[in-house]
């Protein structure tokens, strides 16, 4: 029976089109999985079945909860319904809390909003919710605010807010998003308990497609506002029939191919044209999906098209060189330790210390490309920072080609800038919003400064801005300009600009979606090859790390537990932990096998379980 | 997202022509500059001219807003008391942002003890008010225009220092400042084309406030005679004379009033009206 469904939806917002015939159902107790990119409209859609819609929507259509429609009700019909007949659990467990109230009174709002009951039985009733959840009171008391508890245990308050009054539907969006992999999984366990024990039907909003596969009962896609496709799980990822689905799945599990250093340059690759963003930042996808052509002024690894450098600008490593051997180190760290001053306690006392990084050794070679894999907090941008020089070590060193930074003259701090270039995560952030793009890619060759005259700085500009796959015409554009994928390419040509030997990479995809992630992790791939660099990518996503690295160390509270080459770390971890991540980390392949080695009708599968409403 | 964003630098002029609160308070505060500027070469009596024969007028054709009890015309006093105003207030501002914003960008930049150095000796200053420095700088240098304005400016160093600071730390630790870093660029020149240029609204925003305040200020000191000295007209001064005619002749203390009140709800409301227009935040919302 279907339990929620949305019929031809039609949404704008100041007449601007958002939703168009979007139509999906789920039945009693099951798992929807709603599959998008971002800006294809999927927490919109969720919006709208809460009434929860910005200023100046108009929705056309059918919304339908048990036969109810929604878009008829009023503002004050709908606040009952809220929290008692649908529940919504947010992406952002820091926000979604209020940081001011315990979190019992939080959860016992939910009853005394719906039921109006006493204080006393609201209270009691929470602390059963919030056992549910994994969070039983002795342990947890109620008494506890948002900020004393872990993202993960802040997401099960937000669930146990949810499920607290039994709805009929639940809505999740992007729930375990913004957790690590661990958490991540266990959250995701919880819900589908819940989902189980109760009958209740949920709606899942996630951009992960191993989630759905590990997850949903049934899938549909969403692209531009309207659905592409939908069937069950095992349907739909056994027989995809619509393009955008494919290239969902092709991206998802995408594994950039890597050449060796002294390949040929790169023709682009026919038929691997990957689905555009639809973020249409205004030619955006256009560009995106192309990959960056031969071209005589772009940057050669032997300066071909250049005049060289006053003799002493050479930075990528010689082919000849390469082939010897791995080469001298670039960058080394030798039990680096980098503490941070916790609070002072008392006046009178030293004030705590905590550390970030805890006696961490790496070396990354030239041309090599090192991974270093580890959860939010175990000190691992914290350790990028250092061995940028940004952040002075409290112990250990930082060696540049065999010299300490402890050491170093400011001619050698340019020198090292020069050859170590960095990546930062967020694409929004990381361009100072009032200068235009050229400026900004150019900001690095402060470093060569008297080295270059105007023209040579314009032509590596225009040269870094097609390396990357933009137009030099692309200069004069502001930052908010370009999409979140453009963004993230200028910052991948403003740490080329100098022709680095090695580029730090933190994060430099999480921030994206899958399909553009794809083409940023080609174009590493690709630049890597074409100029020699050396990466030390540092994420949290196995699934991104085992693409690109040859070698991996895996980071947790401040040390490294493992290192390896990337392949039989994956293969055959040797440390606990390496093993726990590994577990966690949603894969699709896994995932589909586990489903397929389900017996039939094991899974929650619609109508089977009794509904406990 | 990139379209809206387009949208709304285009429409700022548009967005400024549709704020009421903006435009009322870029009126008022025009007028009142107006004013003191139109004082330098026309006033229609000299402010500064005893007339005992036509002392305490009422508004006529003659004197609009009558005499005093000197005889001087009131409305041309008003006008030149809008100089003393301006003057005062402009320069105390000037001196706040000369001296405040950059100590605050460099306690910023450098953090650590140099840091903390200038922001306690910025706490040291804050801890004494406009009129105590008032005081102290006229008994080492006597009382004057310039004394006011030195007190209402140190007064103003800390506001704008703590601004500064306030405003620059998050931007420190924003990526695009760490990228500049990596581009080896230093303190100084990241403040200069990073950190500045996306605090200059909030420095805008509360200079406008601090010369609200400065009109304030100045009448203060002038009306307990710390500021502009006699002949020269002032507003704090007029309030000070009218209060012994109160009962007699009200007008004289309202109108002084009046101008201070007038001027510094102008200066307010252009306050309010740029915060809302060039805080990209608030924008969106209206």
């Amino acid at each position: 029976m279907t339990m929620f469904s949305v019929e031809g939806l039609d949404l704008s917002i100041y007449g601007l089109p958002i939703l168009k015939g979007v139509s999906l159902s789920v039945g009693e107790g099951e798992i929807l999985g709603l599959v998008g990119e971002s800006g294809s409209g999927k927490s919109m859609t969720a919006l709208a079945a809460m009434q929860l819609m910005p200023r100046g929507a108009q929705a056309r259509g059918r919304i339908l909860l048990d036969g109810e429609d929604l878009l008829s009700k009023s503002e004050a019909q709908m606040c009952a319904l809220r929290g008692r007949d649908i529940g919504m659990v947010f992406q952002e467990p820091m926000t979604a809390l209020n940081p001011l109230k315990t979190i019992g009174a939080q959860v016992a709002e939910c009853f005394a909003q719906h039921l109006g009951a006493r204080r006393a039985e609201c209270t009691a009733w929470a602390g059963q919710a919030l056992e549910r959840v994994g969070l039983p009171p002795s342990r947890f008391p109620l008494d506890r605010y948002p900020h004393e508890l872990s993202g993960g245990q802040r997401q099960r308050v937000v669930i146990a807010m949810a499920v607290a009054l039994k709805p009929k539907l639940i809505i999740a969006d992007e729930p375990t998003t913004a957790l690590d992999v661990t958490t991540q999984a266990q959250i995701l366990e919880l819900m589908r308990e819940l989902v189980a024990e109760e009958g209740t039907s949920l709606l899942m909003i996630t951009h992960d497609l191993a989630v759905v596969a590990e997850m949903a009962d049934r899938v549909t896609v969403m692209r531009h506002g309207e659905v592409v496709e939908e069937g069950t799980t095992a349907a739909f990822f056994s027989g995809m029939r619509h393009p955008y689905s494919k290239a969902l799945l092709e991206a998802s599990t995408h594994v950039p191919a890597r050449r060796k250093l002294t390949a040929p340059p790169i023709l682009p690759r026919e038929g691997e044209v990957a689905p555009h963003s639809g973020d249409g930042g205004g030619g955006a996808a256009a560009v995106e999906g192309t990959a960056p052509s031969p071209d005589p002024t772009r940057l050669a690894p032997r300066g071909a098209s250049h005049p060289p450098l006053k003799g002493r600008d050479q930075p990528y490593p010689s082919p000849s060189r390469r082939e010897e051997g791995p080469g001298t180190p670039i960058l080394v760290a030798q039990s680096v330790v980098r503490e941070y001053r916790g609070r002072r306690r008392s006046l009178f006392k030293a004030p705590e210390k905590r550390r970030a990084v805890d006696a961490v050794s790496l070396a990354v070679r030239p041309g090599e490309s090192v991974g270093l894999v580890g959860e939010s907090g175990c000190g691992k941008s914290t350790l990028a920072r250092t061995l940028m020089a940004l952040e002075p070590p409290q112990g250990g060193a930082v060696l540049f080609r065999g010299r300490s930074f402890a050491d170093f003259s400011a001619a050698d701090l340019t020198a090292m800038r020069r050859a170590v270039q960095v990546v930062f995560q967020d694409p929004y952030g990381s361009f100072d919003p009032r200068h235009k793009a050229g400026r900004l890619v150019a900001e690095p060759l402060h470093l060569l400064r008297g080295e270059i005259d105007a023209a040579e700085r314009n032509r590596r500009i225009a040269a870094v801005l097609r390396d990357v796959g933009l137009r030099p015409e692309d200069a004069d554009k502001y930052p908010h300009e370009f999409s979140g994928g453009q963004r993230q390419r200028l910052a991948i040509a403003r740490a080329l600009i100098t022709r680095p030997a090695l580029i730090i990479l933190d994060e430099p995809v999480s921030a994206l979606d899958v399909s553009i992630r794809a083409q940023v992790l080609d174009l590493l791939a690709d630049l890597q090859a074409e100029h020699g660099l050396a990466y030390l990518f540092i994420s949290h996503d196995l699934t991104v790390v085992r693409a690109i690295t040859d070698r991996v160390l895996v980071m947790r509270a401040g040390q490294i537990v493992e290192e390896g080459p990337t392949a039989e770390v994956f293969a055959a971890p040797r440390h606990a932990y390496t093993r726990e991540l590994l577990a966690a980390s949603p894969d699709l392949s896994r995932a589909l096998a586990a489903r397929a080695m389900r017996p039939a009708g094991a899974g929650p599968a619609a109508g089977e379980v009794p509904s406990g409403g | 997202m990139s379209a809206t964003m387009a949208a709304g630098r285009r429409s700022l002029a548009a967005r400024a022509l549709g704020h009421p609160s903006f435009l009322l308070g870029a009126a008022i505060s025009l007028v009142v500059a107006a004013m003191a500027l139109l004082s330098f070469v026309w006033t229609p009596h000299d402010p500064t001219v005893l007339d005992i024969a036509r002392k305490l007028q009422p508004p006529s054709a003659t004197h609009w807003l009558g005499t005093d009890q000197y005889g001087r015309d009131v409305l041309s006093m008003i006008m030149h008391g809008a100089v003393t105003s301006m003057a005062v207030s402009f320069v105390a501002v000037g001196i706040g942002l000369g001296l405040g914003v950059p100590l605050g960008l460099l306690a910023a930049a450098r953090r650590g003890l140099v840091g903390e150095a200038v922001m306690r000796a910025n706490d040291f200053v804050f801890a004494f008010p406009a009129l105590i420095i008032a005081i102290m700088l006229r008994d080492i240098f006597g009382p004057g225009a310039i004394n006011a304005m030195v007190a209402i400016g140190i007064f103003n160093v800390p506001v704008f220092a703590r601004l500064a600071y306030g405003a620059a730390l998050p931007l420190w630790t924003r990526e695009f400042v760490m990228a500049a870093r990596v581009a080896g660029k230093g303190g100084g020149l990241i403040t200069l084309e990073h950190i500045l240029p996306n605090m200059l609204s909030l420095v805008i925003v509360q200079a406008t406030i601090q010369l609200s305040l400065g009109v304030l200020a100045e009448a203060a000191l002038s009306y307990v005679g710390l500021g502009v000295q006699p002949p020269a007209p002032s507003w704090g001064r007029m309030l000070n004379e009218a209060q012994t005619l109160m009962a007699l002749a009200p007008r004289l203390a309202l109108v002084p009033g009046l101008a201070i009140v007038v001027t510094v709800m102008g200066l307010n409301l252009l306050g309010d009206g740029l915060r809302d227009l060039l805080d990209p935040r608030l924008a969106r919302e209206r």
